[in-house]
C-alpha cells in the first residue's frame, strides 16, 4: 500500500517538479485600432508619399511622409519598412534656393546619389512609392511615361511598384498617384503648362484601373487620395499678384518693393483693371521669375510678361492643369466607390490654406506669393516682409508658406502631418477605426 | 569580370547533413535527439532505464537489460519496427504577421534488434537505431529559407552489447560498442540582396529587394564515429528496481561533404543605368560568371564536423502491485558539446555558426499494465526544457521547452510473435526564434523576429519473435 501511495504521489508532483509549458508571446504590433486592418500596410505613390521635399529625399525626409506617419499611428512603424536612402540623399534636398545653382544639403551644389541604407532583414518594402512617378508607373519601369529614375531602382531595385506592393502580400494600400500626370507640365522649364505633358484622361484613366485592379486582386482594403490642384500650389503664382505687388494698383494691395528694373507688363493685370490683363489666369512659376528679380536687383532691366507661352502657364493651359485634375479625381473616387474603398480628395484642405490669412508676424500656410529672401545685405538682416501681414523671412530662401518645402512643389514636413491626419481620419470614417491623429 | 565576394549562409547549415539510410526526424526530441527506438518504451515515454521492455530495444534504453529476462525459455530474440513522425508546425512573423509552415510529411525512423542468451547469465546483442537526428522541411518558399529550408541529420548507431547478472541476478551489467555513421544534408537559398559588390556596398543598397533568391545550395556528406554504452540495473526488492545507463558523446568528421550549387533566375534588371552596367541589364547576368566552373558558386567539396552529446540516465520502477509497473526516469543530456558548426568549402571558405546549446534535464514517467498475461497497455509522460538557447531558434531546429504523452498496447501473438503499438503527442511551447541572421556573425536574440509554434504526432510499432 506505500507503494501505491508513493506512486500515486510521484505521478501527481512530477509535473509540478519538472515544469509546466510556457509559451512566449508573438510581441507583435497591437492591432486593435485597425482592427488588424493594418497588418501589412503598403504605401504607394509618388514623390509626396515617398518623402521629397526640397527638391531632395533622404532618410531624414523619408521618416517625415506622411504615410510613414500614418503607419505610426496606426501602430504599426516596425512592420513598416522604408527604404531609406543614406544621407545626404539622391539627390540630397535644397538647402538654399535663391541661388543657381541651388545649394544642397552637405554643401554641394551637384546631385548625386547615395546608396540606400543596409536593409538589415526588412523583409519587403512598404513604402513603395517613387519619386516623379506617373499613372503609368506602378506597372511599368519601361514606358518613357513612367519616368523611370534612379529612385526607381534604388527604392524598387528593378520591380515596379504593383510588383513591390504585391510581394508584401498587403493588408492595406494608400495609393496616391496622379500629381505627375499634370504636375510635369507645371514645371516644364521650356514651356511652363504644356498641354502635351498632361496625360490625356481616357489614358489616364485605363492606367488607374489597372493600379486598382491590381490592388483589388491582393484582397486588401484601400484608400484611394485624389491628385492635388497643381494650380494651387505656391510654385507658380498669378501673374495678377506680381502685376498688383509691382503697381500697387489693386485695392488693399501695397506696391511690394520689386526693383525698379523689373517691370511686369499689363497683361498680367486682373481682368478689372482698365488694362483688361489675365494675370488671375495665368500661373509664373517661381522659377522662371526669380532669376528675373535677382537680376533686376543687380540693374538688368527684366519683364515678366504674361503672354509669354515659354515663360508662363497660360489661362488656357491653367484650365487645362484644372479640368485634368478634375477629370482625375472623378474617376478615382468612382473607382473607390466601386471597390468599397476610402477615397480622399487633399484639394478643400490645400485651397483653406491657402485662403487662410496668417496671424501678424506669421507666415502664411500657403503663400500667394514667394517670399523672397532679401536682395540686399540690409534687407537680409532686417528680413524681408512676406506678404502685407506676414512675418519676416530672415533665412536665404524663397519661401512658399509652412506648408511647403523649398522648392515651392512638395509638402513640407508640417504638411505630412496635416496629409496624414486627413489620411487617418477618412480610414477611421471609412472602416471604423480608431487610428489616433498626428496632430501639429 | 565583375566579381562579387559572396557571402553564403551555408554554414547556418553545417550541422544539418545527412545520410541515406535512415532519416529521424528530430521534432519530438530534445535538441537533434531521438528517443523513440521502440513501440513499447515509446508508450511509456521512455521511461525504461530500469524495467525494459521485452522486445531487445533495452541495447538503447539499457545494454544491461538484455540479460533481464527469464532463464528459460527461447534464448533469441530478434525484433524490428519504427515510428513515424508527423511534426506539424510553422513560423509567424512577430511585425508582418506572414505565416510558414512545416511540410506536412510523416517520417519513419526504424530500428532493429537482436540478442541472445548465451548462459543463463549472460547475453548479447546487437541493435540498429538512430539516438541522433533530424529532418526538417519547410516549403522553399519559407521567410527562413535563406538560413534553411531543409535540414536533415541521421546519425545510425550500429552497437554490439554484452550483458551479465550476478549476486542472485540482482545485479546487471551491460556494456555495447557504438559504430556510428552519420549523413548530414542542408537546402538553402542565397539571397541577391545580401551579396556584396567590389565596392562593399550589398545589391540590397542598390534597391534589390530582400528575399530576391538567386542561388540554391544543397549541401551534403557523411562521417562516422565511435562511442560506448554503459548499464546497470540492480533489484533492490522484488518491487523495486534501479536503474543507470551512459551513453558517451561522439565527435563526427564529415570529411566528404559536397556543395552543389544551382543558380535561380530573378527576373530582375536594373531600372536605370549603375556605374559601369547599363540600364535594363539582367542580373542574373551580372552574377551568371559566379556559377561557372572554378567560381565561387559553382559545385565544390567542404568538410565539417558534429558533436553528439553523451546522455546519463537514472531511474526507479516500481510494482504497486502485481500486473503494475510504474517508472520515472530522469534524464541529462550534455547539449553544451552542441556550442558550434563549423563548415569549411573549397571556394566558398570557412564559416564558424554559433549554437551555443545547454545540458538540459528530461523527466520522464512511465507505466505499464498487464491486462493479462499476453497483454499490456502502457501511459507515458515526459518533459524537458529545450537545449537551444533563444538566439539558435531557427529554421534548421525551432526547438523549446516540449512535453509529451504517450499511449500503447502490446500482445503477445501465439507463443513466439509479439507486436507493440504506440502512440505520441509532442506540444511544442510556442517560442520566439529568427529566419535570418541579420547581417551579425554571431546573432543575438534580439533579432527575433518571429514565433515558431510545433507539435507532433507519433505512430510505432514494433514486431518481435523470439525463438
Amino acid at each position: 500500500m506505500q507503494l501505491r501511495t508513493l506512486a500515486a504521489v510521484a505521478l501527481a508532483a512530477l509535473p509540478l517538479l519538472a515544469g509546466c509549458r510556457t509559451d512566449d508571446a508573438l510581441g507583435g504590433p497591437d492591432l486593435s485600432a485597425t482592427h488588424g486592418l493594418f497588418q501589412r500596410y503598403v504605401a504607394m505613390g509618388n514623390s509626396i508619399t515617398a518623402g521629397f521635399q526640397s527638391g531632395g529625399i533622404n532618410d531624414s525626409t523619408q521618416a517625415q511622409s506622411y504615410a510613414v506617419l500614418v503607419a505610426q499611428q496606426a501602430g504599426v512603424s516596425q512592420s513598416f519598412f522604408v527604404p531609406y536612402l543614406n544621407r545626404p540623399g539622391c539627390p540630397a534636398p535644397i538647402q538654399v534656393n535663391s541661388v543657381n545653382p541651388p545649394v544642397l544639403v552637405g554643401g554641394s551644389t551637384t546631385p548625386g546619389c547615395a546608396l540606400r541604407r543596409p536593409i538589415g532583414s526588412m523583409p519587403f518594402v512598404s513604402n513603395v512609392a517613387v519619386p516623379n512617378a506617373t499613372s503609368f508607373s506602378p506597372l511599368s519601369n519601361t514606358d518613357p511615361a513612367s519616368n523611370t529614375n534612379i529612385l526607381t531602382q534604388m527604392i524598387l531595385g528593378g520591380r515596379t511598384q504593383v510588383q513591390a506592393m504585391q510581394a508584401a502580400k498587403p493588408t492595406f494600400v494608400s495609393a496616391w498617384i496622379g500629381n505627375n500626370d499634370v504636375l510635369g507640365a507645371l514645371t516644364s522649364r521650356t514651356n511652363p503648362g504644356n498641354p502635351a505633358l498632361v496625360t490625356p484622361l481616357p489614358v489616364f484613366q485605363a492606367n488607374y484601373k489597372a493600379l486598382v485592379d491590381s490592388i483589388a486582386a491582393t484582397g486588401a482594403k484601400a484608400i484611394l487620395i485624389g491628385v492635388a490642384d497643381v494650380a494651387s500650389i505656391p510654385y507658380a503664382t498669378p501673374g495678377a499678384v506680381y502685376w498688383c505687388l509691382k503697381t500697387g494698383l489693386c485695392p488693399g494691395v501695397p506696391a511690394g518693393g520689386f526693383p525698379p528694373t523689373l517691370t511686369v507688363a499689363n497683361n498680367c493685370s486682373p481682368a478689372s483693371t482698365p488694362f483688361a490683363g489675365q494675370g488671375e489666369a495665368t500661373l509664373i512659376p517661381w522659377v522662371i521669375a526669380l532669376p528675373k528679380f535677382a537680376a533686376a536687383a543687380q540693374g538688368v532691366p527684366q519683364t515678366i510678361d504674361c503672354a509669354v507661352d515659354e515663360e508662363v502657364v497660360l489661362p488656357a493651359e491653367t484650365q487645362n492643369l484644372q479640368a485634368a485634375v478634375t477629370g482625375y479625381n472623378a474617376f478615382i473616387k468612382a473607382q473607390a466607390a466601386e471597390h468599397d474603398w476610402a477615397y480622399l480628395d487633399v484639394n478643400p484642405v490645400l485651397v483653406a490654406a491657402k485662403a487662410e490669412i496668417p496671424a501678424a508676424g506669421q507666415q502664411p500656410k500657403v503663400a500667394t506669393f514667394p517670399c523672397l529672401p532679401g536682395l540686399t545685405p540690409a534687407q537680409v538682416a532686417a528680413g524681408t516682409p512676406c506678404g502685407p501681414s506676414g512675418g519676416l523671412n530672415k533665412t536665404p530662401n524663397v519661401l512658399f508658406g509652412t506648408y511647403f518645402s523649398l522648392d515651392g512643389a512638395h509638402p513640407s514636413a508640417l504638411a505630412h502631418r496635416v496629409i496624414a491626419d486627413s489620411v487617418i481620419a477618412t480610414i477611421n470614417a471609412k472602416y471604423a477605426t480608431t487610428i489616433p491623429l498626428a496632430g501639429l | 569580370m565583375r566579381r562579387f565576394p559572396v557571402r553564403l549562409a551555408v554554414g547556418a547549415c553545417a550541422g544539418a547533413l545527412a545520410a541515406a539510410a535512415v532519416a529521424p526526424s528530430s521534432l519530438h526530441a530534445q535538441g537533434f535527439g531521438v528517443y523513440e527506438q521502440g513501440a513499447c518504451t515509446m508508450a511509456r515515454a521512455g521511461a525504461a532505464v530500469a524495467s525494459s521492455c521485452n522486445d531487445g530495444s533495452a541495447i538503447y534504453f539499457n545494454p544491461a537489460g538484455i540479460v533481464a529476462g527469464p532463464d528459460s525459455g527461447p534464448a533469441t530474440l530478434i525484433s524490428a519496427g519504427g515510428t513515424l513522425v508527423g511534426a506539424r508546425g510553422g513560423f509567424t512573423d512577430r511585425f508582418t504577421g506572414l505565416e510558414s509552415r512545416l511540410q506536412d510529411k510523416f517520417v519513419p525512423v526504424p530500428n532493429l534488434y537482436l540478442t541472445h542468451r548465451i548462459r543463463p547469465n549472460l547475453a548479447a546483442g546487437i541493435g540498429l537505431f538512430a539516438p541522433y537526428g533530424l529532418t526538417i522541411d519547410w516549403d522553399p518558399t519559407s521567410q527562413g529559407r535563406f538560413l534553411a529550408y531543409h535540414s536533415r541529420i541521421a546519425g545510425v548507431y550500429i552497437q554490439p552489447t554484452v550483458a551479465y547478472k550476478f549476486l542472485d541476478d540482482r545485479v546487471s551489467l551491460g556494456a555495447g560498442f557504438d559504430l556510428s555513421y552519420v549523413g548530414v544534408g542542408l537546402k538553402q537559398r542565397v539571397d541577391l540582396a545580401a551579396q556584396t559588390l567590389p565596392t562593399g556596398a550589398t545589391f540590397g543598397m542598390l534597391g534589390v529587394p530582400t528575399g530576391t533568391d538567386f542561388a540554391n545550395v544543397e549541401v551534403s556528406g557523411h562521417g562516422i564515429g565511435a562511442g560506448y554504452h554503459l548499464g546497470t540495473q540492480i533489484k533492490v526488492t522484488d518491487r523495486i528496481q534501479l536503474g543507470a545507463r551512459y551513453l558517451s558523446r561522439q565527435l563526427i568528421k564529415v570529411n566528404s561533404a559536397t556543395a552543389k550549387i544551382t543558380q535561380i533566375e530573378t527576373g530582375l534588371a536594373t531600372a536605370t543605368a549603375l556605374p559601369g552596367i547599363p540600364a535594363g541589364t539582367p542580373y542574373d547576368a551580372l552574377v551568371a560568371p559566379q556559377f561557372a566552373d572554378g567560381g565561387p558558386l559553382s559545385d565544390q567539396g567542404g568538410s565539417t564536423y558534429l558533436r553528439f552529446p553523451d546522455q546519463l540516465v537514472l531511474g526507479v520502477a516500481v510494482k504497486p502491485f502485481e500486473r503494475a509497473t510504474l517508472e520515472f526516469d530522469y534524464q541529462y543530456t550534455w547539449w553544451s558539446v552542441f556550442d558550434q558548426l563549423v563548415l569549411s568549402f573549397d571556394r566558398l571558405g570557412t564559416r564558424v555558426q554559433h549554437e551555443g546549446y545547454r545540458n538540459r534535464s528530461t523527466f520522464r514517467l512511465g507505466g505499464e499494465y498487464a491486462l493479462t498475461d499476453a497483454t499490456a497497455l502502457r501511459l507515458g509522460w515526459y518533459t524537458h526544457k529545450g537545449a537551444a538557447p533563444a538566439e539558435t531558434v531557427t529554421p534548421l531546429l525551432p526547438e523549446g521547452d516540449r512535453t509529451s504523452v504517450t499511449a500503447g498496447i502490446g500482445t503477445r501473438l501465439g507463443s513466439a510473435f509479439r507486436v507493440d503499438v504506440a502512440y505520441q503527442y509532442i506540444d511544442q511551447a510556442d517560442r520566439r526564434g529568427r529566419t535570418t541572421d541579420g547581417g551579425l556573425a554571431v546573432p543575438t536574440a534580439a533579432i527575433n523576429n518571429g514565433l515558431y509554434m510545433f507539435h507532433a504526432h507519433l505512430i510505432g510499432a514494433t514486431f518481435a519473435y523470439a525463438f
